[in-house]
């Protein structure tokens, strides 16, 4: 086959893929209503467990993708093959005054990947095993915030005009 | 007038020994004169794959996804840098079948046993896992010997039992074939990731042939010996397109295309000859000018499936890949036509596959692994005995969660059996290779 002619293939093959638009997201979308805080100086949105308060109970990916059991059951494996090295930069857990994440939150962050993973959190957070179906992680989701409803700390799920000294997110 | 008639009687032994050397040049048999060496090469790459059979397909997720799936790359989520060795040591066998009659006007085979051994730097890379709010794109840059050009051969023939022998043919071979890997993976659904690689190779072949022949007539030895010195750099380029498909925790299922290689080999050749007898002790020495050919073959297509099972501490796998050698073209050649229909008489499409399984033992934080795979030549030959073979097995050790030694042992052999010669000739290869990798 004509070298040329198959690189050019192969150049419109990877432009489609991602002018089609793609799943892989390498910035957090517009929410609406928080256009002018998202072009901000200091975008307030820097930390996920603000809105997405069940990280604290799963590891990352955990929705998206599948491991093999052992990566739960043996979490040093789950550590070596599915922990991602940016996942601490951006845990939500501050008080607000720390400029960095406490070297001891950041220790026990590294336990692997069985939660919970707030350490130094306020909120009673379920210790939990991998579910193996969606209507088991329904039904999980769902009893985590009853939990939380009941002992009044139900986090808000948008916060106005706070200025943020968390470390940045690309 | 003295000179003249023995210079005239070395030249008639000499077209006679050349003769004979056809026939039973290299190894035996005659395609091995149209021979690609880079044809059906696979050394192995990565020695947890390597420690099962060399399955990857399905569910590589390191550095060597480059060489065996570039869509696994994406199931990276740390940066990774990897570095490999390996260790062969390839054993050739000549001689006579046992049990076999040699008859009055044919030669005598004597039990040869040859071994090499080279140790090579296998592999290196790096894996870059870009941070994402979802899914997940990995860059990957990495160098793997994927051909290993180190072989060894030899045979040596009395035409009479009794006799001393009276001809001895010698090949060494070393080298082997870099790639030099760019790729990236991405996610396009939370079950489905695609990836590419660049590949740029780039190798070194030196062949060494030594025939001698030595024989009576009239009283007088003579000897006669040639030494051929064939030095190919290698240079091509090639993609490979993979896509990885995880619909549960337990299946995976992975795919991939490579595209034709296009390669450039670069060779200088020197053949010298020279000849003694006894009589006069006259040496006769002739080298030619060192010649220096230009060959462009375009290696085909190939496809690979692979498949694998995850269950509890369990991996089991299976790879499969065709590949048809008969569509070898040489762009460029000495007589590319003729080189050209050489191919589609020689050669053959191959249809490799490969099992393997791995098995974690939390109690030593370590994985054994074992493998089997079939890599048949890609010539045709009515000599084989046994197609090529390999066995492995293998260990794996995870150390204070962020590096992983993995070690394989990996032992093939192939026979071919010549019953009208009579001979016979075997290869037999046992290979180590060890990998680190230490995860950020």
């Amino acid at each position: 086959m004509n070298k040329k002619l198959f690189l050019v293939i192969l150049l419109i093959f990877i432009a489609g893929i991602f002018l089609m638009g793609c799943y892989t997201m390498l910035a957090h979308p517009g929410v609406k209503g928080e256009e002018e805080q998202a072009y901000s100086g200091t975008y307030y949105r820097e930390h996920c467990t603000d809105c997405h308060t069940d990280y604290h109970n799963y590891p990352y990916g955990y929705y998206y993708g599948f491991s093999p059991d052992y990566y739960w059951n043996y979490p040093r494996w789950g550590y070596y093959y599915n922990y991602p090295w940016w996942w601490d930069w951006y845990w939500g857990d501050y008080s607000g005054s720390e400029e960095v994440p406490h070297n001891i939150e950041k220790g026990e962050r590294r336990r692997g990947l069985a939660p919970p993973y707030s350490g130094e959190s306020t909120t009673p957070v379920p210790i939990i095993t991998a579910p193996s179906s969606k209507e088991d992680r329904g039904v999980i989701e769902k009893t985590v915030k009853e939990k939380q409803k009941e002992k009044g700390t139900e986090e808000k799920t948008k916060k106005e005009g706070k200025e943020d000294k968390a470390p940045r997110r690309r | 007038m003295g000179k003249k008639i023995l210079f005239i009687q070395i030249s008639v032994l000499f077209f006679i020994f050349f003769f004979i050397g056809t026939a039973f040049s290299q190894q035996f048999e005659e395609w091995v004169d149209i021979e690609e060496p880079s044809a059906g090469n696979f050394f192995g790459v990565g020695a947890r794959y390597m420690g099962m059979g060399g399955v990857g397909v399905a569910f590589a997720n390191d550095a060597s996804a480059l060489i065996y799936n570039p869509a696994g790359l994406a199931k990276v989520k740390r940066i990774e840098l990897t570095l490999g060795m390996s260790h062969q040591r390839f054993g050739n066998e000549t001689g006579t079948p046992k049990g076999v009659k040699v008859p009055a006007d044919k030669p005598y085979f004597l039990d040869l046993k040859r071994i090499q051994s080279n140790t090579r730097l296998g592999s290196a890379g790096l894996v870059f896992p870009l941070p994402t709010y979802r899914g997940s794109l990995v860059l990957g840059l990495g160098v793997n010997r994927i051909a290993s050009f180190d072989n060894t051969f030899k045979f040596v023939y009395a035409l009479d039992s009794s006799t001393r022998p009276d001809a001895m043919e010698l090949i060494s071979e070393s080298g082997g074939i870099y790639v030099w890997s760019l790729g990236g993976a991405i996610d396009i659904s939370p079950t489905v990731s695609l990836g590419l690689a660049l590949n740029f190779w780039d190798g070194r072949d030196n062949y060494t042939y030594i025939d001698s022949l030595g024989f009576f007539s009239a009283d007088t030895f003579y000897e006669i010996n040639d030494d051929w010195e064939i030095k190919d750099d290698y240079s091509g380029f090639n993609l490979k397109f993979g896509a990885l498909f995880q619909p549960n925790k337990y299946f995976s299922f992975g795919g991939t295309v490579a595209s034709p290689v296009w390669l450039t080999i670069d060779e200088e050749y020197i053949i010298t000859y020279d000849s003694t007898h006894s009589f006069t002790d006259t040496i006769y020495y002739v080298q030619y000018p060192p010649e220096y050919p230009r060959w462009k073959p375009t290696h085909p297509f190939s496809f690979s499936f692979g498949s694998a099972f995850n269950f509890k501490n369990l991996l089991l796998a299976a790879d499969f890949n065709y590949t048809d050698w008969t569509q070898l073209e040489y762009r460029e050649a000495v007589e590319p036509g003729r080189k050209n229909i050489d191919v589609k008489d020689y050669y053959r499409d191959v249809f490799k596959w490969h099992i393997g399984a791995e098995y974690l033992i939390p109690q030593i934080s370590g994985t054994v692994r074992a493998g089997f795979y079939q890599d048949p030549l890609p010539f045709k030959s009515n000599h084989l005995k046994a197609d090529r073979q390999y066995f492995s097995l293998g260990l794996g050790f995870l150390i204070d969660k962020v590096m992983t030694l993995d070690i394989a042992w990996s032992h093939g052999f192939y026979e071919f059996e010549y019953p009208n010669i009579p001979a016979i000739e075997k290869y037999r290869t046992n290979k180590i290779f060890i990998t680190t990798a230490y995860r950020l």
